[in-house]
């Protein structure tokens, strides 16, 4: 047998195909997880919506397997949106194995390959969820079925006639041998008490699958006479007879929706026709193309070369201006300039919001992740997620995605206690972990903070020692706030044990140096018995960043200005030495000095030479550490592009990549978290 | 298995890859006054020596980077990587860089001089000694006369594999 399989989709369609794909199967989980907060009409109709979409999405395809399971999940959502099928617990594990299951077989359309897995399985179970779930509730299911102006008089004229109109709900038991037969025994055996008015499914449209039944009675006998008949008949699950006089009236305004009057009818066609309305006008007003996101890559680097030339533009023009005045159409090039600058600067801000994402789209994958994670774990955790509409550049987002899952991960692992041991110092069983994004100063700060047991500093002091990392002495001088710092070094979390209990698991040296590569900051705090907070601070875009340019033997460097709290000239600096390494005091605050006249000292450098520039300090800050960086000499601000150093080179200490400037000059982008990294490290030598 | 290709095709595309195996086409450069050749479809472009932006931390046979038309291109000294003596900047170094295109990656080679472009045909071209060359052989493909000369043809793809990657 040949596992190759064949859809019936392109490479050019794909990726599109793929995205539709992705979002259903995303609404649909998060539409499950809010199923089991609160099962509002709202949710549900986004459900159904997802499922009915993605079942027709594998049809076009193709794919069997995804369309028979859309399909029965389609009708299971659909079973809920009516109110006959409660979302409890089990139905929800079961949806979300099937929406895990769907998965799968998505990626069998990426690669063709078989993956062996069964959907009947799937398909069976759900059925019976269905079967049986809607057995246990919603007697006013019966009212579907309408009737035809002929019943409806036949009705009136059986009341009238002195019999009773009983209403009918028979569903024979999952297991029976042919169930479709036994609805077919139970139709004859009341046709011989009296009249059936009205039958769903009518007994020429039964078929094998049909499992349940619902009919309109006119007979003579009472209620007690037909149920003692119909526990004759075997194989029903359950049955209910119920008297149907007073809602004739309703049934027959039934075919009329607008004058309903039926409370439970009223309210799903009520929360269904601005739905409808919201469709429709989403089709009608479809404003919005889709983009590759290698097309929008390059536009970038477009505008990139465009604010370039602007710089460039701006330098000509000052030069021509001092060489010849206003005159000589130089006046006229000035204002074409300025106009080409604003344009720029328009464009730029466009091409920027295009790249841009609310990162709900990454946040919606964790109520999912928490959820497991807490069930395995058997801990109860509540994830409460703010500012999802945040936005944020999508190569950050997706840079992100595995650090966040990790510190997600270690808040339910680590951070909670079990509901016993929360319970036992007085906390609510349920933890509570809470993520939040917000736009702060420029930058975006994300938290994620839980209510458990905390790190214990003198734990972590232990295993730093055991564990061979710093010495007693060196203990000694850290306070409590440096020493759960060390939890982001990769060696403290070799002693896992200890770790684990302290708290927190391993990788969290990893999860820094991710944040960091994207220019952003990892800081932690911690109250034992209270939780712990992450605070992860990162850039807007990582295409385009302003920077402050200084010169350092000879080379023109970049640093990101967010990272910069001040600058003053080395002269006027007040020099005090700690320990023996030179710092100085600014604002009755002492900043080590880091020269990187000697750091970014180089063999094939042209000897140091007095240029008779002042040399200054850049006083810059990464999450904790504040440092005091020496320069030859401030050349001012600009923002530039970022490109990186080519693979060629690899990982530099102290750079993360390098721009071209107006003048058709390099500069070097100073990465001030591995720069202070080096440093620290060095120092502790 | 049936050919789908008509039979009177089949003879000139032959006859073509047989040309191309038979003879190839390489730019000729100097370093250290030796002759190399590297095959001309990796060759981008050929410039003059531009200025140079030293990279601190950079491995040393990385002579730094260069804008090539708004891309930052690193540039690599080939004397540096063959262990050859580094030339005596002071002697006014005519240098050009050789822009090559390996796996999609830019990268300049600096080299004394471009001698010429020519074909070479494939009889020609022997596999390399140690014994007639200062360069490691493992970077070369092979040794090649022309006009009387030895050429050493580089293997840029081993030259640069070690850390492309």
């Amino acid at each position: 047998m040949n596992n190759q399989l064949t859809f019936d989709i392109t490479a050019d369609e794909l990726d599109i195909f793929l995205e539709d794909v992705n979002k259903c199967l995303g609404d649909m989980e998060s539409g499950v997880l809010n199923l089991e907060q609160q099962a509002d009409t709202e949710t549900l109709n986004s459900i159904f919506r997802a499922a009915h979409t993605l079942k027709a999405l594998a049809g076009t395809v193709g794919h069997r397997p995804m369309t028979e399971l859309t399909h029965m999940l389609e009708t299971i959502f659909d079973e809920m949106r009516d109110g006959r099928m409660m979302p409890t617990q089990a139905v929800a594990d079961e949806l979300l194995q099937a929406i895990d299951l769907l998965h799968t077989l998505r990626d069998e359309i990426i690669t063709h390959q078989a993956s062996g897995v069964e959907v009947a399985p799937y398909v069976d179970r759900l059925q019976v969820l269905q079967t049986a779930s809607t057995v246990a509730d919603s007697p006013e299911l019966s009212l579907r079925y309408t009737l035809t102006p002929d019943q409806t008089t036949l009705c009136q004229e059986v009341e009238s006639s002195g019999q009773t109109m009983l209403q009918i709900e028979i569903v024979v038991a999952p297991d029976a041998f042919a169930p479709a037969a036994r609805l077919y025994q139970v139709a004859v055996a009341l046709l011989e008490t009296g009249q059936i008015m009205a039958q769903q499914p009518t007994l020429a449209s039964l078929t094998e699958a049909d499992n349940r039944m619902t009919l309109l009675l006119a007979t003579e006998l009472d209620i007690a006479d037909i149920e003692t008949l119909l526990s004759d008949i075997d194989d029903l699950a359950s049955f209910q007879v119920e008297p149907c006089q007073d809602q004739a009236p309703s049934l027959m305004k039934e075919s009329k929706p607008s004058t309903v009057k039926d409370s439970s009818f009223s309210m799903k066609e009520s929360a269904e026709s601005p739905k409808r309305a919201v469709e429709h006008h989403a089709e009608s007003g479809d404003t919005s193309v889709r983009i590759n996101i290698e097309r929008l890559d390059k536009l970038m680097n477009l505008v990139g070369e465009l604010v370039t030339d602007r710089t460039r533009l701006l330098q000509i023009e000052e030069m021509l201006q001092a060489q010849c005045g206003k005159g000589k159409g130089v006046g006229a090039l000035s204002q074409l300039v300025a106009h080409f600058g604003q344009v720029v600067d328009q464009l730029q801000e466009e091409v920027m919001h295009a790249r841009v994402l609310p990162i709900a789209s990454l946040f919606n994958k964790f109520p999912r992740l928490v959820r497991d994670n807490a069930r395995t774990l058997d801990k109860q955790a509540n994830l409460i997620i703010e500012g999802e509409s945040t936005e944020l550049d999508r190569t950050i987002i997706q840079a992100i995605s595995d650090p966040l899952i990790h510190l997600l991960r270690n808040a339910v692992g680590h951070g909670l206690e079990t509901p016993s041991e929360r319970q036992a110092v007085g906390k609510p069983p349920t933890g509570t972990i809470r993520l939040t994004a917000a736009p702060v100063k420029g930058q975006i700060v994300i938290t994620v903070a839980d209510d458990g047991r905390g790190i214990d500093p003198t734990l972590i002091r232990q295993a730093a020692f055991k564990g061979g990392l710093l010495t007693e002495e060196e203990l000694a001088q850290l306070n409590n706030e440096e020493i759960i710092d060390l939890i982001f070094r990769p060696n403290l979390s070799t002693a896992r044990q200890v770790t684990e209990m302290s708290g927190r698991g391993v990788g969290l040296d990893v999860v820094r140096t991710n944040i960091e590569r994207l220019s952003g900051s990892v800081v932690v705090t911690s109250e034992v018995g209270q939780g712990t907070t992450f605070q992860l601070t990162l850039p807007l875009t990582l295409a385009l960043v302003r920077t402050m340019l200084v010169t350092v033997c000879h080379t023109m460097y970049a640093i990101p200005l967010t990272s910069i709290n001040g600058a003053l000239y080395l002269a006027e600096a007040k020099f005090i030495t700690v320990k023996g390494k030179p710092a100085i005091d600014w604002q009755n605050e002492v900043l080590p000095l880091l020269d990187l006249r000697e750091v970014f000292d180089h063999a094939r450098l042209p000897a140091k030479s007095v240029d008779g520039s002042k040399p200054s300090v850049v006083l810059v800050s990464w999450g904790k550490h504040r440092v005091g960086l020496v320069v030859d000499k401030i050349i001012g601000q600009q923002e530039i592009v970022v490109k990186s150093l080519s693979p060629l080179i690899g990982q530099v200490g102290g750079l993360s990549g390098a721009t071209i400037l107006g003048d058709g000059g390099i500069a070097l982008i100073i990465d001030i978290a591995g720069l202070i990294h080096v440093a620290l490290q060095a120092r502790k030598r | 298995m049936n050919n789908p290709l008509p039979s009177y095709l089949l003879l000139p595309t032959s006859y073509l890859v047989l040309l191309k195996i038979m003879e190839e086409q390489l730019v000729i450069f100097r370093l250290n006054n030796e002759a190399y050749g590297i095959n001309v479809a990796q060759v981008q472009s050929i410039i003059p020596l531009p200025d140079i932006v030293t990279i601190p931390g950079a491995p040393s046979f990385i002579e730094g980077v260069i804008n090539l038309r708004g891309a930052v291109v690193p540039v690599v000294d080939l004397r540096a990587r063959f262990g050859l003596p580094v030339a005596d900047s002071t002697n006014g170094r005519k240098a050009v860089i050789i822009i090559i295109e390996l796996h999609k990656l830019q990268v300049g080679l600096i080299v004394d001089k471009v001698t010429e472009v020519t074909k070479m045909p494939a009889s020609a071209i022997e596999p390399p000694s140690a014994l007639l060359t200062t360069v490691d052989t493992a970077y070369l493909r092979g040794i090649g006369k022309f006009k009387n000369n030895l050429v050493i043809l580089l293997d840029l793809e081993r030259i640069f594999s070690d850390f492309a990657g």
